[in-house]
């Protein structure tokens, strides 16, 4: 007995082949040519990191694409850590780091190249009522302390020394950042150690505290002056500094007016450093590609013009000797950028020409039937591979998330990884519990809200509501279940947050409306399982329609729910951007409704750029994936069975 | 008498508290598409969606997110095309040689409902330990 149709087997496979090799020819196409002429310059130049540098970094680029039109400039800006994995790794040339090496960082091979001088400062909401004499009194690095590390300044009015009760909200970064080590290290101590809310990237903690008028934060000279005026940007002061600790601010101590004063100040080192910094480049060795080396000493030598009007210190001239020493010694010997690309592409075509030859074979075959079994049995092989690559791939995730939390697991218990509230990561101290206990918190939080919304307006379209009301919810359940979730994310930070803030009660809120859709459909379809006889039977026994559905149809599909439920569970559970979003990114157990928190999937999502450059970070984060892929697989397995249960027994 | 009327109250209670939460459920898609479109529409220009970035994009209105939006094309389009390479043989080995019922087809499917359910950023974190 023949499988019938063979034909569109044929065209599949044939579109299998086309759309297969479709992939390759593009990549094929993007490949760049990598002959360098001597004369005309040639290649490409990527750079990634800090937002500190970015704003600079955008203007060598282009006016060094400007002046070498054949030199493919790629610049991007995701925080210093981003940018020092993304140089370790080869995904780009050079790093933009706002902070200074690790010693780690250097033992790989980075090398780092000054660029440039800015600084860090503290700001306030310009709206703040007591703005005048904070103004006056300015800040120290003491004060830094107890507002920011140990959280002993509670009110502006201690701040002050008067008794004012107005709170001070605090502000810090999510993501690993030059900004934040480098204040940090203004009171000695680390980014790890600073509380407070926190939110991601310069123009983030800009916007956060511009709208909060109890707010402080800190910023980039590029990013608290507005580029057009070059004055604070608006709804924001500098918080001015009291190098001299006599508790106000000195004629001496003004620099504040414009971007161009505070260079000079910083320049002249009135301000203090750190928070005033060196801005680097760091490459992964010394670059030998003349695009690269060409690039580096535009950098360093025409491209510092731009410094000064965008809110930069010039590079001294020792740093410039140094630099231009370095490539130096490295010219002469010659190297290849490593295209890690290559060998995938290599796999793919291999595997497309393995499929083509299998398909080729028939043609020399001599009888039909001979070819008819041949195409038969190579299609039900090529489909069973595919059919059990599911199950391999599960098992393979779970492999290779175990194998990479290992040096972490060597190093500390399960036990105590599980169970310790204490998340230090540069002082080698992981605690995995606030974060388990948050994703724990805003998932039941936001099932308690879905639950009984998702039930009653589940039950009211299939027992209660006329055909009208169906063709209006229906739809907009398939919007809501269309929506990536960054957008529910935009929505909490855009309608809830100036409600609640980021808390918990945020972030249960944005889940529970993003779960609602699934929860919905699949208690529609479970309760549409009940037969109808029953219900009528109830209902001739002189059962109201109420009791009906409490009595007859939930007790029914109580498995049902209960699998709908874990399944959403599970969905929270898992869930990244729009928690992220919402969540304050704090590092402690989840204490009441409105308070800050943070999620397995989130710390995934903030740090995975920091992963290079401390050592066990990489470890932490992938043991924090595996805890959650194990959670996630228990509810999912869970209610995928009774689902499948449910669904044989009612056919 | 007393029985008949508290199964009444109950019934008009309950079907009030389903109304209205159809309707809070009504109300968040409302909110989530008002919050979009008030706040988005009015920074929509032509120019967002044909330019790329300029020189000063990050601190001024200086071109649009061209960029970003090719990007997310070139991304879903090969992944949707591999995705369908693999999923579509699957089906058809599933449904035409394989009984719903069989042993092996309800392990496949678990998994793949399972590979559904696993989180993104899971996804994200295997592809670190690939490299």
């Amino acid at each position: 007995m023949y499988f019938k149709p063979d034909k569109p087997f044929k065209k599949l496979l044939a579109v299998m082949t086309i759309s297969s090799l479709l992939p390759v020819m593009i990549s094929c196409s993007e490949e760049k040519p990598p002959v360098q002429d001597e004369k005309e310059l040639e290649g490409s130049v990527s750079i990634s990191g800090a937002f500190a540098l970015y704003p600079l970094a955008v203007q060598w680029t282009n006016e060094f694409a400007e002046r070498n039109p054949l030199v493919r400039m790629d610049i991007s800006a995701g925080g210093a850590g981003k940018g020092m994995t993304d140089v370790l790794n080869g995904m780009v040339d050079f790093a933009m780091l706002s902070r200074d090496l690790h010693d780690e960082e250097r033992e790989k091979g980075a090398v780092d190249y000054i660029v440039g001088r800015d600084a860090v400062l503290p700001m306030v909401n310009a709206s703040n009522p007591l703005i005048d004499r904070i103004l006056e009194k300015g800040i120290t690095n003491d004060d830094a302390y107890r507002i920011w590390v140990s959280r002993e300044y509670r009110t502006w009015g201690q701040f002050l020394g008067t008794g004012e009760k107005i709170p001070i909200k605090v502000y810090t970064r999510s993501d690993a950042c030059g900004a934040a080590q480098t204040f940090a290290a203004w009171f000695g101590s680390k980014q790890d150690d600073l509380g407070g809310t926190a939110v991601f990237g310069d123009p983030g903690i800009a916007k956060a505290v511009s709208e909060d008028p109890y707010g402080i934060g800190f910023n980039n000279v590029a990013y608290a002056f507005d580029s057009q005026t070059a004055r604070p940007v608006e709804g924001l002061y500098i918080l001015p500094v009291d190098s001299d600790k006599d508790g106000k601010i000195s004629p001496e101590e003004r620099f504040y007016d414009n971007k161009g004063q505070l260079v000079r100040a910083v320049e002249a080192d009135k301000y203090p450093a750190p928070p005033a910094r060196n801005l680097y480049l760091i490459s992964k060795g010394v670059p030998t590609d003349s695009a690269k080396v060409a690039f580096l000493r535009y950098v360093l030598g025409e491209g510092q013009s731009f410094n000064e009007p965008s809110g930069y210190v010039q590079v001294s001239a020792d740093a410039k000797a140094r630099s231009l020493q370095l490539l130096d010694d490295a010219t002469g010997q010659g190297s290849l950028k490593k295209n890690t690309t290559s060998g995938i592409v290599t796999l793919f075509i291999g595997l497309v020409a393995l499929l083509f030859i299998l398909l080729i074979v028939p043609a020399f075959m001599k009888t039909l039937t001979a070819r008819r079994v041949y195409r038969q049995k190579l299609s039900s092989v090529v489909m069973f591979i595919l059919t059990i690559a599911s199950v391999i791939l599960v098992l393979a995730m779970l492999g290779g998330l175990l194998a990479k939390s290992l040096p972490i697991l060597r190093e500390n218990s399960l036990w105590e990884l599980l169970t310790s509230s204490e998340w230090k990561p540069s002082a080698r101290k992981f605690g995995f519990a606030p974060f388990i206990m948050g994703t724990i918190a805003v998932t039941i939080c936001s099932i308690a809200i879905s639950l009984p919304l998702s039930l009653l307006t589940a039950i009211y379209l299939t027992e209660y509501s006329r055909k009208i009301v169906q063709k209006v919810v229906y739809p907009a359940l398939d919007i809501l279940a269309a929506l990536p979730s960054v957008i529910y994310g935009v929505w909490g930070i855009l309608t809830l947050i100036p409600l609640f803030g980021y808390s918990l009660i945020t972030a249960s809120l944005v889940l529970s409306v993003m779960v609602l859709p699934i929860m919905i459909s699949l208690f529609v379809e479970i309760f549409s399982t009940v037969s109808r006889d029953m219900r009528e039977a109830s209902i001739s026994l002189g059962a109201l329609k109420w009791q009906t559905t409490r009595k007859v149809v939930i007790r029914k599909s109580l498995p049902g729910i209960f699998a709908a439920t874990v399944l959403a569970l599970s969905k929270c559970a898992g869930e990244t951007i729009a928690v992220m979003m919402v969540c304050g990114s704090l590092a402690q157990m989840p204490t009441s409704l409105s308070s800050s928190f943070y999620t397995l999937p989130a710390l995934i999502g903030n740090n995975y750029g920091e992963m290079a450059s401390i050592p066990l970070y990489e470890s932490a984060i992938m043991f924090s994936a595996l805890i959650l892929m194990v959670i996630v697989l228990i509810f999912n397995i869970l209610s995928r069975v009774i689902l499948y249960r449910i669904q044989k027994n009612s056919q | 008498m007393k029985k008949i009327k508290s199964k009444y109250v109950e019934e008009y209670v309950m079907r009030a508290l389903m109304i209205l939460a159809t309707l809070l459920v009504l109300a968040f898609v409302a909110s989530i598409i008002w919050t979009i479109f008030s706040k988005g529409l009015k920074s929509l220009s032509w120019d967002l969606v044909t330019k790329i970035p300029g020189k000063d994009w990050n601190t001024a209105e200086d071109g649009g997110f061209l960029n970003a939006i090719l990007g997310s094309l070139m991304i879903v389009i090969p992944a949707a095309v591999i995705g369908a390479c693999v999923s579509i043989p699957v089906v058809f080995y599933m449904t035409m040689y394989k009984r719903r019922t069989s042993r092996m087809s309800y392990i496949a499917r678990l998994a793949y409902d399972i590979l559904y359910g696993i989180p993104s950023i899971v996804y994200g974190a295997f592809a670190f330990t690939i490299w």
